[in-house]
C-alpha cells in the first residue's frame, strides 16, 4: 500500500505541475493580448483627444483644387493617412500632392500649415469639403 | 503469502488506473479552461485594439441610396462581411461593402475606408442616427439630417 500511495502521489504531483504550466501559459497569453490592446487603445485615445485642425481656404485654380489647412491640435498628424470628401463623395484618390510648410511631406506637426492639391476635374468649386485625419478627426469647410 | 502479494498487486494496479483516469479527465478540463482563457484574451485584445469612425460629411450626405464611409482607425484588420449597419435602430440586411482603393473587399485594413451602400432602407426627411458595428463589438454612431 505504501508503494501504491507513493506512485499515486507522484502521478498527481507531476500532472499538477504540468497543468499549472498549461494554465499559466493560457493566462499569460490572455494577459499579454489585453495589455497590448489596452496600450494601443490608450495611445489612440490620447492622439484623438489631441488632434484638431481647421481648413483655412479652398480655392480652384484651373482643374486643380487647393485646400489649405492648419494643424490646430497638439499632436503630429499623418497626411498620408488622411481622407478627403468633396461635396460628400470620397475624393482621396484625386490627391496629386501634399505640402507642409511649402515642402512635400506627409508629416504635419502642430501649428504648421498644409496644402493639399487635387484634380477633381473641370467644374465649379465645391460647396463642402471635409478633411479627415488618420485619427478619424474631421475638419469641414463650407462655401 | 502469494495471495497477499497478488492482492497488493491488484490494489496497486487499481489505484494507478483510477489515478490515471482522474488525471486524464482533469487534464482535459484544465486544457479547455486554459484555451478558453487564451481565446477570451484574444477577443478582449481585439476589442481594445479595434476602432472605427464614420467620416461622412453631415451636411453633404448621399441618401439615395444611403452611402456611408467608415474609416478603420484601429490597429487590427476587420472582416467586412461581419460589419453591421443600422439606420434609426433598423438593421440593414441588403447592403454593398467596398473597401475603397483595395481589391479585397472582405478585409478592411487599418487606415482604409469602407464604403457601405445601403439598398434596403430609405432615408425620410428629418433627423437620423446611423450606427456601424464591427465584429469585435466596437461601434460608431453618426447623426445627420436630411
Amino acid at each position: 500500500m505504501g508503494f501504491s500511495q507513493t506512485a499515486v502521489f507522484v502521478i498527481v504531483f507531476a500532472t499538477s505541475l504540468l497543468l499549472a504550466g498549461v494554465m499559466l501559459r493560457g493566462t499569460l497569453h490572455a494577459q499579454q493580448e489585453i495589455t497590448d490592446g489596452w496600450r494601443e487603445a490608450q495611445q489612440r485615445t490620447e492622439r484623438q483627444r489631441e488632434a484638431a485642425m481647421a481648413i483655412t481656404d479652398v480655392r480652384k485654380t484651373g482643374p486643380t483644387l487647393i485646400i489649405e489647412a492648419t494643424n490646430t491640435g497638439s499632436t503630429t498628424l499623418d497626411l498620408g493617412g488622411a481622407d478627403l470628401l468633396i461635396d460628400g463623395a470620397w475624393a482621396t484618390p484625386q490627391i496629386t500632392s501634399i505640402q507642409v510648410e511649402g515642402a512635400a511631406s506627409n508629416v504635419w506637426p502642430p501649428g504648421s500649415d498644409a496644402e493639399v492639391n487635387l484634380e477633381p476635374g473641370v467644374g465649379p468649386p465645391p460647396d463642402n469639403v471635409a478633411l479627415i485625419a488618420d485619427t478619424g478627426t474631421a475638419a469641414y469647410w463650407r462655401s | 503469502m502469494a495471495g497477499s502479494a497478488a492482492g497488493e498487486s491488484i490494489l496497486f494496479i487499481g489505484s494507478i488506473l483510477i489515478t490515471v483516469a482522474f488525471v486524464g479527465v482533469f487534464s482535459g478540463v484544465v486544457q479547455n479552461l486554459s484555451r478558453g482563457v487564451g481565446e477570451r484574451g484574444d477577443v478582449l485584445g481585439d476589442e481594445l485594439a479595434s476602432d472605427i469612425a464614420i467620416i461622412n460629411d453631415p451636411l453633404a450626405m448621399t441618401t439615395s441610396p444611403l452611402t456611408v464611409y467608415v474609416k478603420n482607425t484601429g490597429t487590427r484588420a476587420i472582416l467586412t462581411p461581419d460589419v453591421s449597419i443600422l439606420l434609426d435602430g433598423v438593421i440593414s440586411v441588403s447592403n454593398t461593402k467596398d473597401v475603397l482603393g483595395s481589391t479585397d473587399d472582405d478585409t478592411w485594413l487599418p487606415g482604409e475606408v469602407l464604403q457601405i451602400t445601403v439598398n434596403d432602407l430609405t432615408v425620410s426627411p428629418g433627423d437620423h442616427r446611423l450606427r456601424v458595428v464591427a465584429p469585435s463589438g466596437v461601434d460608431d454612431t453618426f447623426a445627420f439630417a436630411s
